[in-house]
């Protein structure tokens, strides 16, 4: 992915494209952080390190895109209706894929989640086939004109949704019962059950709450860049790069991570090539694995 | 010695060989027949590979792409631009890639499953992108063309039949190595590995040794199978080894049955011929693909060939040849 | 002394596991290691042989310093080990966990093993054919071919046993070998230990079985809370006011 940017070659040096590359960089950092929102919570609730992750930012996005396009429906039922059909791809592959594998082993599950990551690439293949597929705006506004580089409403739009959604699933596992269901469940899975937890419900649940994550950030990324049905991937390993680089067992960290590493590649983008923008990423996660693979943020060493 | 995890019984081998030597004069009239054939065999090797590190050692790599395109962009670069013979660039591409992957090695598999796949899946990226990139040098997203055919002397492997030769001459050789490490102390210390790490080290076996030869080994058989795969299409670009290869690669073993040679075989002819079977609706392929990675995963944890094996397991007749006599190697 | 721990320590964060224990064990014999739950045997065991390194103190294998290396590299100096819990190598049959064991002896070369060089082929032959004498020691005859996934704990942990004496160390640690075995299968463990001392292999044991204790060591230490409490002959341990009272004192 691959905002749009100037490389140093064709710009001098200004504060406003400075600040250009720090917009672009928040607004693909919004993206990254809400795929590794998804892998922190299915991480810490099961263990399971999602390799379909980011294929539910690509069916949030194609979902929204194709029934704005094809039956008029506005941008935001369109959204509202990607989401939830994220979501409830999330659900079948929570309840019918992972649970029952669970107990086989982090061996199988890796294998089963690729299984899965393929399976629902191949299908959006065989529906949406390989064209990108947009929307338009949400906010339909001007951009704004900051310091004299510009930021899009989509772009504002998508990272403040990502601190309100931080925000509320913080609440949500503070305050409810089924986020505190999740908590312990994070913590002591055993623990947990003897408490009276449901862990598979919980575990189910963790995965809705992840594909909804990477629904909405789909739904929202797509009026800025057109989706298409071979994103995911690369999205699975920016979300999980970005999960890793702020400490995949914390909401918080995914979240700072994210933005961390959307902020780094646009610069790096910016100033070395725009060509070298993702394999600049994906070698901080090499780095990152190699040296620090606890993140840069987790003070203590969590239970795997 | 025998034992049923790795029943190979002489006749199947021995079957094996004959049929890929006799193969050709079956099907040389059918060019797309000879194509598929040569393209099992190029599978097969780098499965072998696989199969070492993955289906025993327990190691899910998927930088078998980024290897199979060291070793091709290594003999097709020094065969065009240095004019060197396509033999020696095939040697230049076994070193380059088990150089490569020795240095990768070490740091690479300390980590653990998830984080040693996303790992391996990025260095592929990585490289794929460096390709891309560097028009000058790699010819960049169109490629390169006109890859010279390789010779012995006067010997030109200018045809489908002798490219057939060449190829399963080196995936036979391949398969024979591997098998041996198999059956050896060296793959029951890697098969230990993958059982009980803590108890393999309790017993001497230096575990970060032994990955890194099984990962050096595949990235060998990956290397030179790449080289020799555009030689024989006179043709090279970065597409064919981005992640989806490296997972193609996984999908066979998963689907064949990853801990055994057979296996191998098996999920690469399945692969390879699927698509062709599917004829008018090879669109599909991907999702066909797809499923029975799927179920092969949760229902079959050592693919077909595993499976039937197991189902062995317990007959007399299994147990008769497991008692029998120690065949010598 | 075939080994000698000095003042071994181990703490976490605050909780000190081990500390400050020395003893020796001479060449040739039985000792055994006993003490109350969460004296830190295990944690003692674990850090000679080399899975856990020690906050301070050492350990020496025959004279030579072995702290701080792998537990693959202390095997090969001459320390077998057996655990817990088996961890025996449940996708092989019972000769080929065995013949793992062996991999400290002679040479492990891929090349020679991938290209079935003639003495390398030898050498497997007749390390294979001596992995099955182990078997037959430990009293696993007739096993050789069988998966593991049928046999019993008991069978389990003599092949365990068997795999460490492939090696041919110098001294066996092992890990409780008696738990969770019938009584039969405890007479036999007996049995199997003092032949394998017979045989000049030396072994250290931690142990909770105190019949089995008594009857088949040379010398017992006793640890309680981390610390050396005492050490002596059976005889002289189990009169010992301080140990009596280590054990009966504590509560559970």
């Amino acid at each position: 992915m691959r905002p749009p940017t100037n490389s140093a070659e064709e710009q001098p040096m200004s504060s406003s494209t400075i600040l250009q590359f720090l917009f672009s960089g928040l607004t693909s950092g919004a993206l990254y952080a809400f795929v590794a929102l998804g892998f922190s919570v299915t991480y810490s609730s099961s263990g399971v390190v999602n390799f379909a992750q980011g294929q539910f930012v690509m069916l949030g996005g194609l979902v929204a895109a194709s029934l704005n396009t094809l039956f008029d429906l506005p941008v935001l039922p369109s959204m509202l209706l990607g989401t939830a059909a994220a979501a409830l791809t999330g659900l079948v592959v929570g309840r019918v894929f992972i649970l029952p594998i669970l107990k086989l082993g982090e061996f199988r599950l890796i294998l089963v989640t690729l299984g899965i990551s393929l399976f629902l690439e191949a299908i959006a293949l065989l529906i949406w086939g390989t064209d990108p597929w947009a929307l338009p705006s949400l906010l339909d506004l001007e951009p704004f004109r900051i310091g004299g580089a510009s930021l899009s409403s989509d772009s504002v739009l998508i990272i403040v949704m990502t601190f309100t959604t931080l925000a509320g699933f913080t609440a949500f596992v503070r305050y409810t019962r089924w986020g505190r269901a999740m908590r312990a469940t994070s913590i002591d899975r055993t623990v947990a059950s003897s408490l009276g937890v449901n862990v598979p419900l919980t575990i189910v649940l963790a995965f809705v709450l992840s594909a909804v994550f990477g629904g909405v950030a789909g739904a929202l990324l797509t009026p800025l860049i057109a989706t298409g049905s071979q994103v995911g991937m690369l999205m699975t390993l920016k979300g999980f790069t970005a999960a890793v680089l702020g400490g995949i067992s914390s909401p918080m960290g995914a979240v700072i991570g994210g933005f961390l590493l959307g902020v780094i590649e646009a610069f790096a983008g910016g100033f070395i090539s725009s060509a070298y923008q993702n394999a600049i990423g994906l070698a901080i996660l090499i780095l990152l694995l190699m040296f620090r693979p606890e993140g840069l943020f987790t003070l203590t060493t969590r239970r795997a | 010695m025998r034992d049923l995890a790795h029943f190979q019984p002489r006749w199947m081998s021995f079957a094996l060989c004959l049929v890929a030597a006799s193969l050709p004069l079956l099907i040389s009239q059918h060019p797309n027949f000879m194509n598929l054939a040569i393209l099992v065999g190029i599978y097969y090797s780098v499965c072998i590979g696989l199969s070492l590190i993955f289906g025993i050692g327990g190691q899910l790599s998927l930088a078998q792409a980024a290897f199979y395109g060291i070793g091709a962009y290594t003999s097709a670069l020094l065969s065009t631009k240095l004019g060197l013979p396509v033999f020696l660039s095939f040697a230049a591409a076994a070193v380059a890639s088990g150089v490569i992957g020795w240095v990768l090695a070490a740091p690479i598999l300390r980590l653990r499953t998830v984080y040693l796949a996303m790992a391996t899946l990025a260095f592929g990226e990585i490289l794929v992108t460096l390709i891309r990139e560097n028009r000058e040098i790699t010819g960049g997203s169109t490629g390169i063309i006109n890859l010279p055919t390789p010779t012995l002397g006067a010997f030109s492997f200018d045809t489908p039949v002798r490219y057939y030769y060449l190829v399963w001459t080196f995936a036979l050789l391949a398969a024979w190595i591997a098998h041996n490490i198999i059956k050896s102390r060296v793959g029951a210390g890697l098969r230990a590995i993958s059982d009980s790490e803590i108890g393999a080290a309790s017993c001497g076996v230096d575990v970060v040794r032994y990955k890194t030869w099984m990962f050096v080994l595949g990235a060998i058989f990956a290397g030179v199978a790449g080289a020799l795969y555009v030689h024989y299409l006179s043709f090279i670009s970065p597409d064919s080894y981005s992640a989806n290869f490296s997972i193609l690669m996984v999908m066979i073993l998963a689907i064949g049955g990853r801990t055994s040679l057979i296996g191998a075989f098996l999920g690469a002819v399945i692969v390879t011929t699927l698509p062709v079977a599917l004829a008018g609706y090879d669109a599909y392929s991907p999702l066909l693909f797809s499923i029975l990675f799927l179920a092969a995963v949760m229902f079959l944890p050592d693919g077909i060939a595993g499976a039937a094996r197991s189902s062995l397991i317990d007959t007399g007749w299994s147990r008769k040849w497991r008692s029998g006599k120690e065949f010598n190697q | 002394m075939i080994l000698e721990v000095q003042e071994i320590g181990r703490r976490y964060g605050g909780v000190v596991a081990v500390n400050d224990v020395s003893f020796t064990a001479k060449e040739g014999s039985i000792t055994a290691l006993i003490g109350p739950n969460g004296a830190g045997k295990t944690t003692t065991l674990s850090i000679i042989s080399g899975m856990t390194p020690p906050s301070s103190g050492r350990t020496l294998l025959e004279g030579a310093d072995i702290t701080g290396l792998r537990a693959d590299q202390i095997c090969r100096r001459g320390m077998a080990r057996t655990f817990q819990t088996p961890q025996t190598f449940s996708s092989m049959s019972v000769l080929e966990n065995v013949v793992v064991g062996t991999t400290p002896l002679g040479r492990i070369s891929l090349l020679g093993v991938g290209l079935r060089l003639p003495h390398i082929a030898q050498q497997e032959q007749k390390l294979r054919e001596e992995a099955q004498t182990w078997l037959d020691l430990v009293g696993v005859r007739g096993l050789s071919h069988e998966p593991l996934g049928k046999l019993s704990f008991g069978t389990l942990r003599l092949v365990e046993l068997a795999r460490a004496l492939a090696s041919h160390p110098k001294i066996i640690l092992m890990d409780e070998p008696a738990s969770g075995l019938s009584r039969a299968e405890t007479q036999n463990l007996r049995q199997v230990l003092l032949r394998i001392r017979d045989r000049g292999t030396s072994i250290l044991l931690v142990e909770h079985n105190m019949p089995l204790v008594m009857s088949t060591a040379d010398h017992v230490y006793v640890l309680d809370k981390g610390k050396l409490l005492a050490g002596g002959t059976p005889g002289e341990v189990q009169t010992n006011p301080l140990v009596q009272k280590a054990y009966l004192g504590t509560a559970g």
